[in-house]
């Protein structure tokens, strides 16, 4: 394998996503509301609640802790019905928001490998350089997925320092790490953007415009916010087992997917679109 | 001449239900440059992109430095440089970064890759802008970027679609001396795809004329132009036998004089019949100091050919 061709192609995408605002603010500003702004403001709301009881809400956030399923319910000694509350929003109904994360980046990514190139003009310039159809693949994979991966697992522990630092020093106890959170930040989530760039590689490379690829590209969010419904209503429990299940499912398909990769990213059907 | 670092023989390409090549045969040898001229569609690029690999061709035989693109395509298109008609460089980048990207692509050996690239850059006129953006660069900037990245792997084949496209003319004329430079003294194969017919005429020791994939026309631009009929003739006689020569010559035209010596100009001549007109003028008394027939140029030729003239 040409390795430091495909070593190029990674680092020139990846060096020009850090240089273009486009692609880098969404990156940094959701990541930033949905694992810092958003489980700060619950932590903290979490933390004060109890000191001022309302017997109302009381009974409300009793009522939502006995729709949960009971593994939900954080062990947490002395912590009142609104610690409880915030904790189980925390550790458990967040998690599908969480996987939106490590999804969107690499959608972002995914959607301008192939429908980039074309539209900046560079994609011939790819296609006529010496590497192979699986060296272009490749690299066009790992350049998108290392980031997604590290932005997965660094907003993961972003995340738990911000719940540990706010709800966390309220209750007296350490609510992360916990295994539903190691497995969803080391395999699901860099299970979910392996599958979802494989994905997005795929429409990137039929798409005319890398917008058009992210436009069917986010579809897949829609996936995530049934999941998190599912979540919320108490229909669905997405414990580690089933997260270990699900995350083999993304892994077997990403790689049925690359498998295939020849097929769909063959280099004359990309010749033949690009005019 | 050296074995054909390309060879195309009975090549078919088809999209769908279009031909885009239609028994294509074409060969290039090293230290040659062969002109592929054609109305846009003619089948150009399309020809190009076989040569690459880029393409497999649907019947026929390519051959590129005795390889075959469709099956070795990455070992080709290491010796084989291309410069498309849109410059391929990534305008996100600097003048150098594409040029070390197009090194690491082409695994150009790292040891004194750096001066390689000054050297790149300097005699495409960039150094003093190696570290701007493209995205800033004019289109010519661009296009002269675009050739030195192609150059940089040092290909042993070229193959060019409009390289002097987006050129001021003083860049044309030194573009189309280093073109000369790397087929003649480097002994490169070129394939040069242009609209450019005066460019052609200058550059290639061959052309082929493509119409919707079937070659026209084929042959030096010189020998194409032999089989047109020469478009005028300039003859010089003296001034006191101009009266007799417009006798004879009832269309010719004076159209200068020096001195004694006046030039009439006469319209489209068979090659054949010069020497019986020059006899004509002299067995008349004429004296006649010069006869110098206008060569059909290239345009001509390809003018014929698409208006239906034949020429082959």
């Amino acid at each position: 394998m040409n390795m430091r061709g495909v070593a190029a192609v990674m680092a020139r995408d990846l060096g020009v996503t850090l240089r273009t605002k486009a692609v880098l603010v969404p990156m940094i500003l959701v990541p930033f509301l949905l694992l810092v702004v958003v489980p700060a403001m619950v932590g903290i709301v979490g933390s004060m609640a109890d000191a001022v009881r309302v017997p109302a809400l009381d009974q409300a956030l009793s009522g939502l802790l006995g729709w949960l399923p009971s593994d939900v319910a954080a062990d947490l000694p002395g912590a009142g019905a609104g610690q409880h509350a915030a904790a189980a929003a925390l550790l458990y109904l967040f998690a599908p928001l969480y996987l939106v994360v490590p999804l969107m980046v690499a959608l972002v990514l995914a959607a301008d490998s192939i429908a980039g190139e074309r539209e900046r003009g560079t994609l011939e310039a790819l296609l006529l350089s010496p590497l192979t159809d699986r060296e272009i693949l490749a690299a066009k994979l790992f350049g998108a997925w290392v980031p997604a991966a590290v932005v997965g697992v660094g907003g993961a522990v972003l995340y738990s320092g911000v719940v540990d630092a706010t709800l966390g020093v309220a209750v007296g106890q350490w609510l992360f790490p916990n295994t539903a959170w190691v497995l969803l930040a080391f395999w699901v989530g860099p299970a979910l953007s392996g599958f979802a760039l494989t994905l997005g590689v795929i429409v990137s490379a039929r798409a005319r415009t890398a917008q058009g690829a992210q436009q069917i590209g986010s579809i897949f969010v829609l996936s995530l916010v049934v999941v998190f419904a599912g979540q919320a209503t108490g229909l669905l429990f997405v414990g580690p087992a089933t997260l270990l299940a699900l995350g083999a499912l993304l892994w077997v398909a990403t790689l049925l997917m690359v498998a295939g990769g020849s097929l769909w990213l063959a280099r004359s059907k990309l010749a033949e679109r690009i005019g | 001449m050296e074995a054909p670092a390309v060879v195309l023989r009975q090549v078919v390409r088809t999209f769908g239900r279009q031909r885009a090549l239609d028994c294509l045969d074409l060969d290039v040898a090293p230290g040659e440059v062969v002109g592929l001229l054609g109305h846009n569609g003619a089948g150009k690029t399309t020809t190009t992109r076989l040569v690459v690999g880029l393409l497999p061709p649907s019947a026929g035989q390519v051959r590129v430095l005795g390889l075959d693109p469709a099956v070795d395509g990455p070992a080709v298109r290491r010796r084989v440089g291309v410069l498309p008609s849109r410059p391929p460089v990534d305008g996100r980048l600097t003048a150098r970064g594409n040029l070390r990207y197009g090194a690491d692509l082409f695994a150009v050996p790292r040891t004194g890759l750096a001066e390689r690239i000054d050297a790149a850059l300097a005699s495409a006129g960039l150094l003093d802008r190696a570290e701007m953006r493209v995205e800033h660069f004019s289109a010519g900037m661009r296009q002269r970027l675009a050739l030195a990245r192609v150059l940089l792997p040092e290909p042993e084949v070229l193959l060019l679609d409009e390289p002097g496209a987006a050129l001021d003319p003083l860049a044309v004329r030194e573009l189309r001396g280093q073109i000369a430079r790397l087929a003649r003294q480097d002994q490169r194969a070129v394939l040069l795809c242009t609209h450019d017919l005066a460019e052609a005429e200058q550059l290639c020791d061959r052309v082929v004329v493509l119409d919707r994939g079937r070659v026209r026309a084929a042959g030096s631009p010189r020998e194409l132009a032999a089989q047109l009929p020469v478009s005028g003739v300039e003859i010089d006689v003296h001034s006191t036998d101009l009266p007799v020569v417009l006798r004879l010559l009832p269309d010719a035209v004076q159209t200068g004089r020096l001195a004694d010596v006046v030039t009439v100009r006469v319209g489209e001549t068979r090659r054949e019949s010069l020497p019986e007109l020059t006899a004509l003028l002299v067995r008349a008394g004429a004296s006649v100091y010069a006869v110098r027939p206008q060569q059909a140029s290239l345009e001509d030729v390809y003018v014929a050919l698409y208006q239906g003239v034949s020429a082959a």
